[in-house]
């Protein structure tokens, strides 16, 4: 084999692997889960209150997310829930106060789902959340402490 | 008869001898040289001279060639067209000249998209939150961990939210 032939060879072998890698990469269209349109969100709302108390158990994982920015003492689960939409449903959940946080995916992409999100007299925003990442938002006080409403994204 | 004439006359069966002999000869010039020759005895002999000239050549062409050499030079013919491909295809202006900057700049692709599926996604400078809107409240978007993103109303209009020492909210 002469030395045009090894170089050939080395070259070809170049362009395929550059080709693996392409369709390999995350943040290549091919890696996405194709065609679900169905955006499973994990809803949990929370009371955080300065009165002294223990963190819910089943709260320890956004106690240990929200403890070093936000001041608390106890944080109890007031509700948790599985909303499954598809993409541009609104989803409903009610707070223990009489409001409602709306919630409607918008798209989802390769970098997450892009929400709107209403938390009624409180604040409505757009986000872009990965998936399993946690968008806590403040819903106001209630009972001498205040609401958080977590949303997370958990889609396949 | 003149010399002239005689001179000219062998000169001319002479010739005439020679193309008989070598069968360039034909129809009437042909049978009139024959019937000449079998009148002259000397051009018999100088017939006979010729034909044994001709056997001497003959016989020293043969004894000339050497041997049959057609046999190596065939084997040969393929290596010589291999040969002379190799030297067209070195000397053709196609592209294996971007072979080299080719090879390169393919691995350098493969290296950088090989780094980046390897590492980590980080995180978009844009952030989670595109869009809020908290109307006359005041807001705190806090990148609280790299998988939590924190939106936090605080108060009343106006009413900056007194961070304690630990610079908590």
């Amino acid at each position: 084999m002469g030395r045009s032939s090894h170089l050939r060879v080395a070259l070809g072998a170049c362009v395929a692997l550059a080709g693996i890698a392409m369709l390999a990469a995350p943040g290549s269209t091919t890696a996405q889960s194709p065609g679900s349109n169905r955006v499973p969100v994990n809803v949990m709302i929370v009371q955080t209150s300065n009165k002294k108390g223990e963190v819910d158990p089943r709260a320890q994982e956004l106690h240990e997310k929200l403890k070093k920015q936000l001041r608390y003492k106890s944080m109890r689960v007031i509700q948790e829930q599985r909303v499954d939409l598809e993409m541009n449903q609104v989803g409903t959940v009610d707070l223990p106060d009489g409001r409602k946080v709306r919630m409607r995916p918008l798209h989802k992409g390769a970098k997450g789902v892009l929400m709107a999100v209403d938390v009624q007299g409180a604040v409505k925003l757009d986000a872009r959340a990965p998936n399993h990442h946690k968008v806590v938002i403040g819903a106001g006080e209630y009972e001498n402490g205040n609401l958080a409403v977590s949303i997370e994204p958990d889609y396949e | 008869m003149s010399d002239s004439t005689r001179s000219a006359t062998p000169d001319r069966w002479t010739r005439r001898l020679h193309a008989y002999s070598d069968g360039e000869l034909s129809g009437f010039a042909r049978w009139r040289f024959e019937r000449r020759l079998r009148r002259s005895p000397q051009l018999q002999r100088e017939l006979a001279e010729l034909a044994r000239i001709g056997d001497w050549v003959r016989d020293a062409h043969a004894g000339a060639s050497g041997p049959d050499l057609w046999d190596a030079i065939a084997l040969r013919l393929p290596a010589a067209d291999a040969r002379r491909a190799e030297r067209a295809a070195g000397e053709r202006p196609g592209i294996g000249w971007l072979a080299w900057p080719g090879a390169l700049a393919s691995a350098a692709v493969a290296a950088v998209l090989v780094v980046h599926w390897l590492t980590p996604p980080t995180p978009s400078r844009i952030g989670v939150v595109r869009w809020l809107d908290s109307g006359p409240r005041d807001v705190m978007v806090l990148e609280a961990a790299p998988d939590t993103t924190i939106v936090w109303v605080i108060g009343p209009p106006g009413k900056r939210p007194a961070r304690g020492e630990d610079g908590k909210v």
